[in-house]
């Protein structure tokens, strides 16, 4: 044990010769250091040991030759005893040799009775119980050490300047093993070369020279690399340049983990993951599906609904018709046979008469149009040639255009292939749009009608000119747009144009169903109508059919 | 110029009453009004009409079935039917149309196309 700074090194002399004692006893009295302590002396080596035991022993003067033990035993039994315990042997002049082993096997110093005095007995005991003392703290440190190295599951490795292990641990030497490896002895001295495939161990070489030559340290390199068992894994590994007490860089250490669980961990999650994000995707797509699906079955109900409510209307319609043109009939009737009499002395008859046949005629077209609105469609297709169409349809509206300001404008396109249509329907459509825009126009304006074919580049909104689903790429269709210069058609009211029974035209002027019952036949040819106001002014009615 | 016969066969009292007087005012007509379906034949045959103006929807009897009748009977051999009908569309009614092989009126009807009309069919 080590005396407190405050208290004196206590120093048991193990010494059978009286004499010797004495000798000793005066010496270090003489010396008058205070930093040593003579506790009572003892002529057997049993009787000393027991003092040790005692723990009150800084330093121990040992004469080998006692009458309980003799030589070289007397040192090893005394060591034995307190490993830790500064021993200086007594010699004899004619046993040095003697002497000189028990230093070799720990002693801290001997000296040769009758050739010390109090000084060099002082500081051989000085001098041994501080290299004492740094022996202990080294031993400390050689212990942490070698707990560190032997413990760590990281393989710890120390180099030279030629990159030969001088230290390894454990985990090193398992590493090794399937190159028949069974201690660090057999490490020691060779390079990675001995063990790694060449590849591998070049790169190691590199890099520690590297190292070496900057100074530079590594720090958390992962690489995947072929192990001496053959097998391919991952390490984390940091090596530092290993320097001597002036600086100089003398080799390089290092310290390797093996990630290849944990590579293999974050490689099954990102292979987890990948798979989660793949049925994510799919999940997505099935959802999208499911979604479409839905609308479909919506979209086909609400047909189913607005199939069933229109023949709702059609029957709601024949019974309409049947009451209200019996009193229309009658009521015409009674007007023919009116208008045959003379009311004299009243010029307004006439033009009461006149205004009266005119509401029976309107009452009479409203309902005419409900049947037609409700009445089944079926077509009769056949070949047909549109710009005909459109030029008869022309005809029978010119009586709509009251006054000089109309002009109509063709622009049809001469060669355009004929389209399987039914014409007197399709003849319907021209003549309700006609209308419609010259109704719009008042007074005047003109009509543009155009006539041209196309193949589609593309389909669906916004692209091409084909907003519908009936089309494909590659279609030829034919496409016929009516302009008008009249005010246009509110925005607001765009979206409820096709709808039955809503009209634009003030009341009396239009039954709002011209607009429905055209879609309706566009569609039953799988055409696509649309109306947009035009920038320069009046709307365009753009109708596409499949040539 | 002899004055032609024509049975009106309608249930609207009010309608046949009109065109009656209407007709006869053109002072070429002689017209009888039945406002029962059912009493058709025997006013056809008592009457002997160049023409009948059917209506076709009627409470007891529909006019399809009173042209039948009537076609069937050979005291009224030869005898002109002309339609008369509310329940028709635009496209239906067009000049020169047909329901089940005769030809028809869609009401309600002005003097002029109605004048048109028998005269087409008593001249055919």
């Amino acid at each position: 044990m080590s005396p407190s700074p405050s208290r004196p090194h206590r120093v048991l002399l193990i010494e059978d010769n009286p004499g010797d004692v004495l000798l000793i006893r005066e010496m270090l009295s003489e010396s008058k250091s205070a930093d040593f302590e003579l506790l009572y002396p003892v002529d057997r080596l049993e009787l000393g040991l027991k003092v040790i035991d005692a723990g009150q022993v800084d330093i121990l003067l040992l004469d080998l030759h006692l009458p309980d033990s003799s030589g070289i035993e007397t040192y090893r039994t005394a060591h034995a005893s307190a490993p830790h315990l500064p021993i200086i042997v007594l010699s004899g002049m004619d046993n040095e040799e003697l002497s000189i082993q028990t230093v070799h096997e720990g002693a801290q110093d001997y000296v040769v009775k009758g050739q010390f005095d109090s000084r060099l007995l002082s500081r051989a005991m000085r001098y041994a119980c501080e290299r004492q003392v740094i022996e202990k703290r080294l031993s400390k440190e050689r212990d942490l050490l070698h707990t560190l190295l032997d413990n760590l599951p990281d393989r710890i490795f120390f180099k030279d300047r030629e990159s030969r292990f001088f230290l390894v641990n454990p985990a090193m030497v398992k590493l090794f093993a399937p190159k028949g490896v069974k201690s660090d002895k057999e490490i020691i001295g060779k390079t990675d070369f001995d063990f790694f495939p060449k590849e591998v161990a070049e790169k190691t070489f590199a890099d520690e020279i590297k190292i070496m030559l900057t100074g530079q340290p590594i720090d958390g390199q992962v690489e995947k690399k072929k192990f001496p068992d053959g097998s391919v894994g991952w390490t984390i590994t940091t090596k530092l340049p290993l320097r001597d007490r002036n600086g100089y860089i003398c080799g390089v250490t290092g310290i390797s983990r093996d990630i290849t669980e944990q590579k293999r961990a974050e490689e099954s999650l990102l292979e987890a993951n990948a798979s989660l994000e793949k049925r994510s995707a799919e999940l997505q797509a099935a959802l999208e599906d499911l979604k479409k699906t839905h609308e479909e079955r919506q979209s086909l109900q609400l047909q189913l609904i607005e199939a069933e409510k229109m023949k709702s209307i059609g029957r709601l319609a024949a019974g309409v018709a049947h009451e209200v043109k019996n009193p229309l009939a009658t009521i015409t009737m009674g007007l023919e046979y009116l208008s045959h009499e003379s009311f004299s002395g009243d010029g307004q008859v006439p033009e009461i008469l006149h205004e009266m046949r005119d509401a029976v005629s309107r009452a009479d077209s409203v309902i005419r149009g409900l049947l037609d609105f409700s009445a089944p469609q079926q077509l009769e297709v056949k070949n047909a040639d549109l710009n005909s169409i459109i030029n008869r349809s022309l005809v029978l509206v010119r009586g709509e255009m009251s006054g000089d300001g109309f002009h109509v404008i063709t622009e049809l396109q001469p060669d355009l292939p004929p389209v399987k249509i039914d014409a007197g329907k399709i003849s319907q459509v021209f003549i309700n749009i006609f209308t419609n825009a010259i109704h719009s126009m008042g007074e005047g304006g003109t009509l543009t009608v155009r006539t041209f074919s196309k193949q589609l580049t593309g389909v669906g909104p916004n692209v091409d000119d084909s907003r519908s689903e009936s089309f494909r790429v590659g279609d030829t269709v034919i496409t016929i747009e009516v302009d008008d210069t009249g005010p246009g058609v509110p925005e607001e009211k765009l979206g409820k144009i096709f709808e039955p029974f809503f009209t634009t035209k003030p009341t009396g002027k239009g039954n709002g169903l011209g607009l429905s019952v055209t879609k309706t036949i566009i569609d039953l040819h799988g055409g696509t109508i649309d109306i947009r106001n035009r920038s320069e002014g009046g709307a365009r009615v753009t109708i596409t059919l499949k040539a | 110029m002899e004055k032609k016969r024509i049975l009106i066969v309608d249930d609207e009292s009010g309608f046949t009453r009109l065109l009656k007087l209407t007709l006869e005012k053109t002072g070429n007509y002689t017209v009888l009004e039945e406002n029962d379906g059912t009493r058709a034949c025997e006013a056809a045959r008592t009457f002997k009409p160049d023409l009948i103006l059917l209506d076709i929807v009627m409470p007891k009897i529909d006019g399809g079935d009173v042209a039948s009748q009537l076609s069937a009977d050979p005291q009224l051999k030869g005898l002109r039917i002309v339609f008369l009908t509310a329940i028709v569309s635009k496209k239906e009614a067009v000049p020169g149309g047909m329901i089940g092989g005769f030809p028809f009126l869609a009401k309600p009807i002005t003097l002029e196309g109605l004048i048109k009309c028998i005269q087409e069919n008593l001249a055919s």
